[in-house]
């Protein structure tokens, strides 16, 4: 897969981009997993779709499909960008493997459109207390988005005390003037990685969070994993929000160790249903039922840690696991 | 759920194999060492005839998987990043004893223990890392995928 990214980055290889985005399942959502992108942004999008902030899923889906799908035309957006931002955060990754290069980008590649869709969402939000406002001037009309608050002479008012040298007939020109406006009146979340590292913009990997264990404890790391991939879960525990989230993983590993978890309390003091947190974090679960959200989560952060896997097989935990499965 | 914290505690101090020690079996924790298992394993589909067949799970860190019941037709094997490592019929020659190794009489089960020269295939399938393996048989093949332990 790293030589297919490298042909969309290097070359804006149409057959490349259309070879990822039709056959590279490597995406994965809560029980599903081997998706196509445009299917993940999907189940991102109804997941968030129970939210107050609902309304805005589509247009973070609409987004973030286009970061990782559109070539340039002469402007506009241009997934190479996005594309690159992968391939540098797999610069780090100490893998010689082809194998392990391929399953690494992936992991990276899955994180990353996840922080996308966060950050469309958060735009998608902020452009909610903006709307369209037509500078009419002598040599043409420009489109802007502004906020809310300024009226029509207000926002003609500072547009001619804070955009020097406007000319609507120059080649991007509304982008120059709407991002002196985005700077004045724009959310403080960071909407553009044009600054931020690809260190920085993708977390979470599996052998940062193996790395994690060492310096913050299991509960820690499985917090921080849980609040930073809000977006993935069940609607009842997005809805608490990424700070309560990170506090209840705590909470739950701090009594699994007092050796006094109930589930019924710790549901208690978030609002959440029995049904909802047995889901969750439940202590007891049937083969039918499903292993609940926390500890799969778990598992996945341990199947990262070679030598808890090495010790598993080695004390023969799974001797009698069918390794190979018959597709009905 | 005493199983978690004993783990939690066996990796905090450095020591992974303190978690398999003196462990009470629950299915809770069968079924959770198990979900650890398969998110730890690289997944391998094996389609027939152009429709999925087999899901084959390796152990990142090293595995060895068979597939029975191999019969002849048109045989992909795919990561489950949806990259194709391999493509190829499988005919009877390759998968019937009589018709691979006509001259020689099936060797009892007890003696065949993966020997090389009854390969019928042989394929790398990533560099030298992941390979491919098909054996004859008296009614149908195996196929046997390798991971070796350096991922």
């Amino acid at each position: 897969m790293e030589r297919l990214i490298e042909q969309i980055v290097s070359a804006a290889a149409v057959e490349a981009l259309c070879e990822f985005h039709d056959h590279r399942t490597i995406f994965s959502f809560g029980d599903s997993s081997e998706l196509l992108l445009a299917d993940y942004l999907s189940r991102l999008k109804d997941g968030v779709a129970a939210q107050s902030w609902g309304k805005h899923a589509q247009a973070a889906y609409d987004l973030t499909l286009d970061k990782f799908s559109r070539l340039p035309d002469g402007g506009g957006i241009d997934c190479r960008k996005y594309f690159r931002g992968a391939l540098q955060a797999l610069k780090p990754v100490h893998a010689q493997g082809e194998l392990e290069r391929e399953l690494a980008l992936a992991e990276i590649l899955q994180r990353l459109v996840y922080r996308h869709f966060d950050l469309s969402l958060k735009e998608s939000r902020r452009n909610d207390s903006m709307t369209r406002y037509e500078w009419r001037l002598q040599a043409g009309t420009l489109l802007l988005l502004m906020p809310r608050t300024l009226s029509g002479g207000e926002r003609s008012q500072w547009l001619r005390g804070h955009v020097p040298d406007v000319d609507p007939q120059r080649k991007n020109e509304r982008e120059r003037v709407q991002a002196i406006i985005d700077e004045q009146f724009g959310s403080s979340e960071p909407i553009s990685f044009d600054d931020q590292t690809m260190a920085d913009a993708v977390a979470y990997l599996p052998w940062q969070l193996v790395e994690s264990i060492s310096c913050d404890g299991l509960g820690k790391t499985i917090a921080g994993e849980k609040a930073g991939c809000l977006l993935e879960q069940r609607p009842a525990i997005q809805a608490l929000g990424a700070a309560r989230l990170e506090e209840m993983v705590v909470r739950i590993f701090d009594a699994l160790a007092d050796g006094c978890y109930v589930d019924g309390e710790i549901a208690g003091a978030y609002g959440l249903s029995k049904a909802t947190f047995s889901r969750f974090a439940g202590s007891q679960w049937s083969l039918d039922g499903g292993i609940p959200d926390l500890w799969k989560n778990t598992a996945k952060v341990l199947a990262a840690h070679d030598e808890f896997v090495e010790a598993a097989r080695d004390a023969g935990v799974w001797d009698r696991v069918v390794a190979v499965v018959e597709r009905i | 759920m005493n199983f978690l914290q004993k783990i939690r505690e066996s990796l905090e101090q450095g020591r992974p194999t303190a978690a398999f020690e003196a462990q009470v079996e629950t299915s809770e924790r069968q079924q959770f060492l198990d979900e650890v298992r398969r998110q730890a394993s690289v997944k391998i589909i094996v389609e027939r005839n152009g429709e999925t067949w087999r899901d084959v799970l390796l152990l990142r860190t090293g595995d060895v998987q068979t597939v029975g019941d191999v019969e002849p037709g048109a045989y992909a094997i795919r990561l489950s990043t949806g990259r194709v490592l391999w493509e190829g019929d499988l005919a009877a020659e390759h998968l019937l004893w009589e018709q691979a190794f006509p001259e020689q009489d099936l060797p009892m089960a007890a003696d065949t223990g993966g020997s090389s020269e009854h390969w019928t295939v042989r394929a790398n399938l990533v560099e030298d890392k992941l390979i491919l393996s098909v054996a004859a048989g008296l009614n149908a093949g195996r196929m046997t995928l390798t991971l070796k332990r350096s991922l």
